[in-house]
């Protein structure tokens, strides 16, 4: 049994404030005109090239945190950062409800999964700190409407978008409109959906309690599962049994949970992927998604496994962000894996915020200039950032370089062009 | 930045879904990178396929329009050259049918400045792979198939893309 903490703050409470604050200074440095931007290192694909903003689930943990911070510390200027969010979706917004950019590791493009909908979500729990809620409830109206509209087929009683963890964002979100708005129509899709994605939920054998990642029939699994997006499942199903009134909602998530405590490794990390036969993809790890594990745990109320922790905060960046994995170049660290993502740092920035005791006061940021050894396939090369630039460069040339205030980049290695 | 689209459907041209749509991710994200670091604040385009429409002004419309009134023009169907600070041509290469290949190529110049062979033929081998029972196999296959993706070194491919210098 690893060693957990008991009380989910126990950890030094001055190093918890000072990695938010570093953290939130590194968010800042994201900022352009209407958004936060930034390449995407992920699973799927990557985006190295476009650099502007990203309208996708990024903003869940971003509004989220910011009113925490301004919830615990008081200060006035979070609260103008939380709206400053907001309007980037209010403003950004489409007339059929989509926002613009929404595909995080396929953008840009739009009606991102569950993308869209984890961006409406952020926008829902923080409406009481917003300067105009009604016209943010009005958007995650027409979000989720259209949402809606574009996924789910009445002709099958079903969304269209087989994928348990979007499912169960996209019900969170439905629900969290629902209970706002008393609009009970939207708890009906929330069922719906909560209950298509657990049709794809193992039910006995080592995996039990996981769900596959997709599903390629109506029942029937593909047969992978990744830690990481079972946890994204728990606090939707949390919530849904809390609003819906079902508690198979709620035994579903503890099955879940089951399975990731099971597949947790002693250093404090999850496998990337279990597959049936056995099978399971160590390489690459998340680092800085772990922070929505973490939530898990929070959502259940379960004490947060102290090596998860530590493994996080221990890889903070000198920049204040945090690396997006470890082993996407096989056993030398790659850019991918040090690469700091604004759409996998906002969920520790909001897990942090929530650790903060109530009242806080964050320290002044402590930042500075990253600097590590990289490979670029068999290059050796390093990774600089600080808060105006991001570059990849060897002892006579750049590989790569950001302009925090630019929406494109300048690849120059087609090992970083690799989506 | 500003974008004048023309359309001149191409007969036998792919929709853009699948591994066509990640070669578009690939063409546009190039084009638009280098416009905007060239300072281009007016793209006109020939596009050969209606559905690429929204990508093209999607990205224009994130991209903030550079002073100065330069103009780029992306040729990826047939269409008259004109006076530009970046051009961008379309080929097609052996993967692509033969009546795509047969349309006459449009070149402005001797030499690119840049080449983007994109959906390439080891590319299109690897993704044999992704069609296997076992998960993990697909998962390693579609890896490979994204790796060697696109190339600027000439190589079997779909999609040639050209970008040349001021006009």
């Amino acid at each position: 049994m690893n060693p957990t903490l008991t009380n989910p703050t126990a950890a030094p409470q001055e190093r918890l404030a000072q990695a938010l604050a570093n953290l939130e200074a590194w968010l800042e440095t994201l900022r352009q005109p209407s958004g936060y931007g930034g390449p995407v290192c992920h699973w799927w694909q990557n985006r190295l090239r476009y650099t502007g903003p990203g309208h996708d689930w990024r903003y869940e943990g971003i509004l989220v945190g910011y009113r925490n911070l301004w919830q615990k510390t008081g200060e006035a200027r979070f609260r103008e950062k939380l709206n400053r969010a907001a309007n980037d979706l209010l403003e950004g917004q489409l007339p059929d409800g989509r926002y613009p950019a929404s595909r995080f590791e396929l953008n840009p493009g739009t009606l991102g999964t569950p993308h869209e909908a984890a961006a409406t979500l952020g926008l829902l729990l923080v409406l009481p700190g917003l300067d105009d809620p009604a016209r943010a409830l009005a958007a995650a109206k027409r979000n989720l409407d259209n949402l809606i509209a574009q996924l789910y087929l009445p002709s099958e009683n079903a969304y269209s978008d087989r994928v348990p963890n979007k499912l169960a964002t996209l019900a969170q979100a439905l629900v969290a409109y629902g209970e706002v708005s008393g609009e009970e129509r939207y708890l009906d899709y929330a069922k719906k959906a909560l209950d298509q994605a657990l049709r794809y939920q193992v039910q006995e054998g080592p995996l039990a309690g996981a769900t596959h990642q997709y599903g390629p029939a109506a029942t029937r699994g593909d047969g992978r599962f990744f830690p990481y997006y079972q946890s994204r499942c728990i606090p939707p199903l949390v919530e849904g049994a809390r609003l819906l009134g079902d508690p198979r909602y709620l035994e579903a998530a503890r099955q879940i949970f089951g399975f990731i405590e099971r597949t947790r490794e002693p250093d404090g990390g999850w496998p990337m992927i279990l597959y049936t036969q056995a099978e399971r993809i160590r390489r690459p790890r998340w680092i800085a998604a772990n922070a929505d594990v973490l939530l898990a745990y929070r959502a259940l109320g379960e004490p947060l496994p102290k090596r998860v922790l530590e493994r996080l905060l221990e890889a903070q960046l000198p920049s204040g962000g945090f690396p997006t994995a470890e082993g996407f170049g096989g056993e030398k660290p790659a850019p991918h894996d040090l690469i700091p993502v604004a759409g996998w740092n906002d969920k520790v920035f909001r897990l942090l915020a929530e650790l903060l005791p109530k009242p806080a006061a964050l320290p002044a940021p402590r930042v500075g200039l990253t600097e590590v050894e990289v490979w670029v396939g068999n290059t050796p090369a390093w990774l600089c950032e600080n808060n105006e630039a991001l570059m990849i460069q060897t002892r006579s040339e750049v590989l790569y370089a950001w302009r925090k205030d630019e929406p494109w980049a300048r690849v120059q290695h087609p090992l970083l062009d690799v989506r | 930045m500003e974008l004048e689209v023309q359309l001149n459907p191409l007969p036998g041209f792919p929709y853009p879904e699948g591994a066509h749509e990640l070669a578009w991710s690939y063409l546009l994200d190039a084009i638009f990178a280098d416009a905007y670091h060239a300072g281009v604040s007016r793209l006109e385009v020939m596009l050969p396929h209606p559905a690429l429409v929204e990508g093209f002004e999607l990205r224009a419309s994130l991209t903030p329009t550079a002073p100065g009134g330069k103009t780029g023009l992306a040729l990826l169907a047939p269409g008259r050259t004109a006076k530009a600070e970046r051009t961008y041509t379309l080929e097609f290469g052996l993967l692509a049918p033969a009546r795509l290949r047969r349309a006459k190529p449009v070149r402005p110049g001797k030499e690119p400045e840049h080449s983007l062979y994109v959906y390439t033929l080891q590319a299109k081998l690897a993704g044999l792979g992704m069609r296997l029972p076992s998960p993990a196999s697909a998962d390693w296959a579609w890896r490979a198939v994204r790796q060697n993706f696109a190339s600027p070194q000439p190589t079997p491919s779909f999609y040639r893309l050209f970008t040349w210098g001021a006009s």
